[in-house]
């Protein structure tokens, strides 16, 4: 169980991103994070796992306060927390398996990182979750020679490596073709579905969030506006979390 | 009305600017000394017209050379007043005519010679049978080689064999060889080079590290408490102190045992295999990850035999390649240098195992003194934590006053130990104090941005202070010649290219760190796995470019002691000898520009 409760973030220049925001996800559910851009659903994801410090408020991780954690804790509570991104943030002149392997440094003792050392375990739990993701033959090669859609399975590779609870996932299939897209998002309905794993996805396109989220968290200017079922999104609920002006389509 | 005074104002301003900046430049005429009337004097000129012709005719090549004697007999003196014929003329060797070839003592006797090198200075002697080369007359031949002169005869010299009036001339013999100008100018931009090679290493080997710590995106990210920050602060220079007495001690525990030969040797070996085979076992025992305590504490004891044992491999190691060193030095001849370079890289590591330890150990404290710092914040009721706080505040900021006050002593010498020992530990005491009132003991305190701000300025201030000025220092100290000039140039070298590596540490993409830091890396991790990787391009460019302008630096330390061609130059200018000069300048000029193409051919390469 993850409770978000009364959380904002301003940032330096001023701007608030979140407002206030509160709601509670049970373990292995598939949320959707929807919200024009600018809502505040990067910022949101990332104050889950204190990429970003929330300026007020409260994360209760299974009935731990994360937010006033030091640094050297809040690593062991990220290291159960995976995460994929939009541009997929690989380390581009690093090979896909150190990619993948890198997963793992929460779990081992950095000496060992520094002269690049992992264990026979890592190396094959990598290469096993390289070739669920279907590009096992891909290991050698460098990150960025892969297409976008390769790239984003080895990001899910990578955050598979952490062995994570909850899989925070920031507009994953963005910069995708819409094809790319489905495959990526049934890689996260898999790890949902079979592992258990309580998957956090913001999404810009309601298709997707009617094809594969429980539920749905709607912001807006970084405050929630819809908290509900992807089919309770009706026509005046969707002005409320797009604008007067948006014209729903499909 | 208004717009009106504006535009007075306007224009009142731009006179203002314009008298400030003629004032400016008369200053700066006045000062620089310009004086335009030395530049047209004749004497000025024709000194300088002889430079240039200098300049312009370097001192590249020698020709073997032949020297002939052209003779001709003289009866001295004139017995029968009979005329010697003279010799024939031959067409193509340069000969001699005089005028008579009977003569007295103190007759003047005239001397032509014919087909001799042109336009040369000729020395004409007079010599005896004894063999004595007496001045005759000088001459200067003209462009078909002739020249006409007269000589006196000396008295006293009066002989019943015949002597000679004779003319040493050199001719070219064809072999053109360098000079040995050339040569030596070869010899010392070898030198040059491995200069600036050897400071650009260095320079780079350390910086790398350092850049880190002048990165604002990563340090901003170092977050520590206050009271952590207290008990690190004083912990550090304790464990740094530690860790070069313990070195020292381990290092003469070892020299005890004054190991030789093969003995040092296999030692070496053992202790090495030791420690790859305790590295082994503990990389899997930490896989195993049996929590168990008894198994902790083996651990902990492991990793202390660990940290011995490396230590003692390293002065082994270090003995070893001394030893060796200097034994091929003896055997391999010609090719001795190789000796002597092991043995110095041997000496290199055991000055710097002292420094590693230190460093380590006080790392392996700064932790501690961190963990205890949570510990007590967490464990230890709050009162107590906030009087124990205040207490280590005291005391670090204390310690910290007396630690640069001690630089300052040494510096400065104060006698008096009020100023050294007294005062700058009450007013630290007193820092200390009132900023542990300010801050809560848990008080998260940005203390990677004191780091940064730190690390930049000592960037900034070597970097501000040419090497050709650095090098002063070190001629001092290990005297002149090419090691000095490299010491400054590496010391300058990490401060620019730290700062140079510290901004592309800030330019890296932000998003590859945020997955790392995703992923539970610490912040070591993340430089590793995320920052490393990122910067290699711009640092292997940045590090050619900073070698190509370490070679530039190179070409001129000399002129301040610090070896290299400059020391050559600036001997050949001080002894006006410039057409050595000229060859000098041309050679640094062809490396220079060398270096630039290839470093830069080598930049667009790789990125
Ligand atoms: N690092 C930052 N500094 C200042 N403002 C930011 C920063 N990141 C995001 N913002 C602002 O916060 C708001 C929310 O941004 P974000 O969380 O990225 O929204 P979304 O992901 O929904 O597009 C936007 O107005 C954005 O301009
Ligand atoms: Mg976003």
């Amino acid at each position: 169980m993850l409770e978000i409760k009364n959380v904002s973030k301003t940032y330096p220049g001023g701007t608030q991103a979140l407002n206030d925001v509160s709601f509670s996800i049970p373990d292995g559910q598939f949320l959707a994070v929807i919200g024009l851009s600018g809502s505040g659903k990067s910022t949101l994801l990332r104050c889950i796992n204190r990429l970003i410090e929330p300026t007020a408020g409260e994360i209760i991780w299974n009935g731990v306060n994360m937010v006033p954690l030091p640094e050297n804790e809040m690593r062991l509570y990220r290291r159960k927390i995976g995460m994929v991104f939009q541009n997929f943030n690989l380390v581009a002149r690093s090979s896909v398996l150190t990619n993948v392997l890198s997963g793992r440094l929460g779990y081992i003792n950095p000496a060992w990182s520094l002269i690049n050392r992992f264990s026979k375990e890592d190396y094959r739990d990598a290469m096993l979750q390289l070739e669920r993701v279907g590009i096992a033959d891909k290991a050698n090669q460098r990150a960025d020679e892969l297409s976008g859609g390769q790239q984003q399975r080895v990001a899910i590779a990578r955050a598979m490596m952490q062995n994570p609870e909850i899989m925070l996932a920031d507009e994953p299939v963005a910069s995708l073709d819409p094809v790319l897209a489905h495959s990526i998002m049934q890689y996260l309905e898999k790890i949902n579905q079979e592992l258990g794993v309580t998957v956090i996805c913001s999404l810009h396109f309601l298709d997707l969030v009617h094809r594969y989220a429980d539920r749905v968290v709607a912001l807006n200017e970084g405050k929630v506006v819809f908290d509900g079922l992807p089919a309770e999104i009706d026509d005046a609920k969707f002005k409320d979390i797009y604008g007067r002006d948006a014209e729903r389509v499909g | 009305m208004k717009k009106e005074k504006n535009s007075i104002l306007k224009s009142l301003r731009v006179a203002l600017i314009i008298i400030g900046l003629v004032v400016f430049y008369a200053i700066g005429f006045s000062v620089t000394k310009v004086n335009l009337s030395e530049t047209k004097s004749p004497t000025r000129q024709t000194q300088l017209v002889r430079i240039i012709r200098a300049l312009f005719n370097p001192d590249l090549v020698t020709y073997d050379k032949v020297s002939t004697e052209v003779k001709s007999s003289v009866q001295v003196p004139c017995k029968e007043k009979e005329i010697i014929p003279i010799p024939a003329e031959e067409s193509d060797g340069p000969y001699l005519v005089l005028s008579s070839n009977c003569l007295n003592a103190g007759e003047s006797v005239t001397v032509e010679g014919y087909n001799f090198p042109p336009l040369e200075s000729q020395f004409v002697q007079f010599v005896p049978p004894n063999g004595v080369k007496l001045k005759f007359a000088e001459a200067s031949t003209d462009r078909d080689g002739y020249f006409k002169t007269e000589g006196v005869i000396p008295k006293n010299r009066e002989s019943d064999d015949p002597q000679t009036i004779q003319v040493t001339t050199t001719a070219y013999a064809g072999n053109i060889r360098p000079s040995q100008t050339v040569r030596d100018t070869w010899n010392k931009i070898v030198e040059t080079l491995f200069l600036a090679l050897l400071s650009t290493t260095v320079g780079c080997i350390l910086a790398l590290p350092l850049s880190f710590f002048a990165a604002k995106n990563l340090m901003e990210k170092v977050k520590s408490d206050f009271i952590s920050i207290s008990l690190t602060l004083f912990l550090i220079p304790i464990g740094f102190y530690i860790g070069i007495k313990l070195a020292s001690l381990i290092s003469g525990q070892i020299n005890r045992f004054a190991m030789q030969g093969w003995i040092l040797i296999v030692s070496t070996i053992l202790a090495g295999a030791a420690v790859y085979l305790l590295i082994r076992w503990l990389f899997n025992r930490e896989s195993a990850a049996d929590n168990g305590n008894s198994a902790k504490q083996l651990l902990m004891l492991a990793k202390a035999a660990l940290g011995f044992l490396f230590v003692s491999f390293l002065y082994l190691l270090a003995n070893s390649m001394m030893a060796i060193g200097t034994q091929l030095n003896i055997s391999l001849g010609v090719f001795g240098f190789l000796g002597s370079f092991i043995e110095d890289l041997g000496e290199i590591l055991e000055m710097i195992i002292p420094l590693l330890l230190g460093f380590s150990i006080a790392f392996l404290f700064s932790s501690w003194g961190s963990r205890l710092g949570k510990h007590l914040i967490k464990k230890v009721a709050p009162g107590t934590t906030r009087i124990l706080s205040t207490l280590f505040a005291i005391i670090a900021y204390a310690a910290i006053a007396l630690l640069l006050m001690g630089i300052l002593n040494w510096l400065y010498l104060f006698k008096n130990p009020r100023i050294y020992l007294h005062y700058p530990a009450l007013i630290g005491g007193a820092i200390g104090l009132i900023l542990s009132l300010l801050h809560k003991p848990d008080e998260e305190m940005k203390i990677g941005n004191a780091v940064y701000f730190i690390t930049r300025m000592i960037f900034n201030v070597l970097r501000s202070i040419e090497s050709l000025v650095m090098v002063i220092v070190f001629v001092v100290w290990v005297g002149i010649g090419p090691f000095a000039g490299a010491l400054a140039l590496a010391l300058h070298t990490i401060a620019a290219l730290g700062k140079m590596y510290s901004e592309q540490v800030e330019n890296i993409l932000d998003g590859p760190l945020e997955a790392i830091q995703a992923s539970g890396a610490n912040l070591l991790q993340q430089i590793v796995y995320a920052v490393v990787p990122q910067i290699i391009p711009p640092y292997i460019s940045f590090t050619l470019y900073r070698w190509d302008q370490n070679v530039r630096t190179s070409t001129v330390i000399g002129f301040a002691g610090g070896g290299g061609i400059g020391f050559l130059l600036q001997q050949n200018i001080n002894l006006l000898n410039y057409r050595a000069a000229s060859v000098q300048m041309i050679a640094i000029a062809i490396v220079v520009s060398l270096m630039d193409y290839l470093s830069g051919y080598v930049r667009n390469k790789i990125v």
